[in-house]
């Protein structure tokens, strides 16, 4: 190595750098089956994240889950079943006050808007948008959650706009079992957890659950819950696509964005009359951004909620702007 | 050891471009005697070409010529302008500490019942999850450490709010209708994440409901 840098230092005769440029060589040819492997661990990783975004739908599933923000942890029951092609689902929060959630006989084609982002179905959108445009996207090796094996998935960002993940999914199944949240400075923000799972239901529970009303979620079709509003976002971070929309007929708007992993929505308030202060509100990740807008002569309370760094609900809540009528 | 990994995170930062004068100065030594050094320092760069797809054709090693040059450059004369220069920092951090504790006044007022919602500032909400940290073997490699580098961490904590309102909040809004508000909005807002995640119903989880505030 010593010889090399001798070498290097008298870089001005020819022979010398031809004979410098075969030296390098090994140093390149190592590194090439390198930079494949990093390839192939790139391509694990997403085909992974595909896996898992098709599992939390399509497999039967039960146990119980905890949630960890700010020291708090609440931890949460579930069963998910498919019966008949349909879905159904029943959480049951474990602590403080009894609640729950029940959704009975949801269909197929009521597919959640961040799996096809995963699945790479392409979105119906301005442009393609991938995810690795904006994560790097790693595999990290094995580890153990709730007693199974998990393969680990490390997505994290390349910029300053959405938060990174730590994901470990469960080698049998795909299911996700640990979700982390890594904020700026890589500090965990939040955390999901499952710390039991079967992939065999209690058939009891399975009855109890199939005996029910059903859910109606007719509209859950992101295309079809895209309804043109008068208001709109005229900046998003870079890979966040539209996701659904709607406006009531008080002008009420609701407009959702993710870019596959991070959701962001944006409210829009038209009952008039400033109640607050331009302010920002902080609970676990989650941040909301409060603004006010005047149009017309008539005041607009803005609202962008989300798992976002601060800066980008902040910067978004500005771009908030009534739609320019064609 | 311990010494091989604090040059290792200099490297790390000098990649970043976060390096501090004296830490590439006594990396640079460390790289002119130390070949695994000079050789990770070859596939860092040259990994980090790959990932910009900006492979170069050929590899020169200047490091050398570098250490040269800087063992030659005449030492600066301290100047007027260096008396200022500790001035100015000052009032930064003078500057700092005023929004920090501006939004630490926030915190206590808002205090009062159960925060469900914290009306806090990023400078109190990153101390607040100090507890949280990267856990072990979770560590990121050096080629990512672009976004995540060692070379920050704590700068958040002196970096002023994104917002701080001017006055109290208890002055210019009704600070329990201000938490009733945020907690609603932040609800609307799981429930449709929850609806379209791809972690499945796991979202759900962070409604409110510990608070006993939603029905």
């Amino acid at each position: 190595m010593n010889n090399r840098s001798a070498l290097l230092k008298a870089t001005t005769s020819r022979p010398l750098i031809l004979l410098l440029s075969y030296l390098w060589f090994p140093v390149v040819a190592s590194v090439a089956p390198g930079l494949a492997l990093a390839m192939e661990n790139v391509d694990q990783a997403r085909n992974l994240l595909k896996k898992m975004a098709v599992a939390n739908r399509d497999r039967d599933y039960q146990g119980v889950f905890t949630y960890e923000h700010a020291g708090v942890l609440k931890s949460i029951r579930i069963l998910h079943i498919v019966h008949d092609g349909l879905e159904y689902e029943h959480l049951v929060y474990l602590n403080g006050p009894y609640k729950e959630i029940v959704r009975r006989g949801i269909p197929p084609t009521c597919k959640r808007s961040a799996d096809r982002f995963l699945s790479g179905v392409p979105m119906p959108s301005r442009h393609a948008s991938h995810l690795e445009n904006h994560y790097e996207l790693m595999l990290r090796g094995e580890d153990r959650v709730a007693g199974r094996t998990v393969k680990i998935i490390q997505v994290m960002p390349k910029d300053d706009l959405r938060y990174g993940y730590v994901l470990s999914v469960d080698k049998q199944s795909g299911l996700l079992l640990q979700s982390l949240l890594i904020g700026t400075n890589r500090r965990v923000i939040e955390r999901f957890q499952y710390i039991d799972l079967t992939l065999e239901p209690a058939q009891a529970d399975i009855d109890k659950l199939l005996d029910g009303p059903k859910t109606q979620e007719a509209d859950c079709l992101p295309d079809a819950n895209r309804t043109a509003t008068s208001w709109d976002v005229s900046w998003l971070p870079p890979g966040f696509e539209p996701m659904e929309s709607h406006e009531d007929s008080e002008g009420n708007v609701i407009m959702n964005f993710s870019d596959g992993l991070s959701f962001v929505s944006v409210f829009v308030d038209g009952a008039g009359a400033i109640r607050f202060p331009d302010i920002q509100a902080q609970r676990g990740a989650t941040v909301a951004q409060h603004a006010n807008v005047v149009h017309d002569g008539k005041e607009f309370a803005i609202c962008v909620v989300g798992e976002v760094p601060p800066e980008t609900a902040a910067k978004m809540a500005q771009f908030v702007r009534p739609q320019v009528k064609r | 050891m311990a010494i091989d990994t604090r040059v290792e995170e200099t490297l790390s930062a000098l990649m970043d471009g976060e390096a501090e004068e004296l830490e590439v100065r006594r990396v640079l030594r460390e790289l002119s005697g130390n070949s695994d050094l000079r050789a990770k320092w070859q596939r860092y760069q040259l990994a980090s070409a790959a990932m910009r797809k900006d492979l170069p054709k050929g590899v020169v090693d200047v490091s050398a010529r570098i250490s040269a040059a800087l063992e030659c450059e005449p030492a600066l004369k301290p100047s007027i302008t260096s008396w200022f220069k500790p001035l100015g920092k000052l009032a930064i951090a003078a500057s700092v500490a005023v929004v920090a504790v501006v939004g630490v006044q926030h915190i206590h007022q808002s205090g009062s019942g159960l925060p469900s919602v914290e009306l806090t500032s990023r400078t109190a909400n990153t101390s607040g999850n100090a507890q949280f940290q990267f856990p072990a073997g979770y560590d990121l490699p050096p080629v990512t450490g672009r976004t995540v580098s060692a070379g920050n961490l704590g700068h958040s904590q002196s970096r002023p709010t994104v917002l701080v309102s001017a006055q109290p909040i208890s002055e210019v809004a009704d600070e329990e209708a201000l938490r009733d508000y945020f907690n609603t909005m932040m609800q609307r807002h799981t429930e449709s994440a929850a609806r379209s995640s791809s972690q499945g119903l796991m979202p759900f989880a962070r409604l409110p409901q510990s608070e006993g505030r939603d029905d």
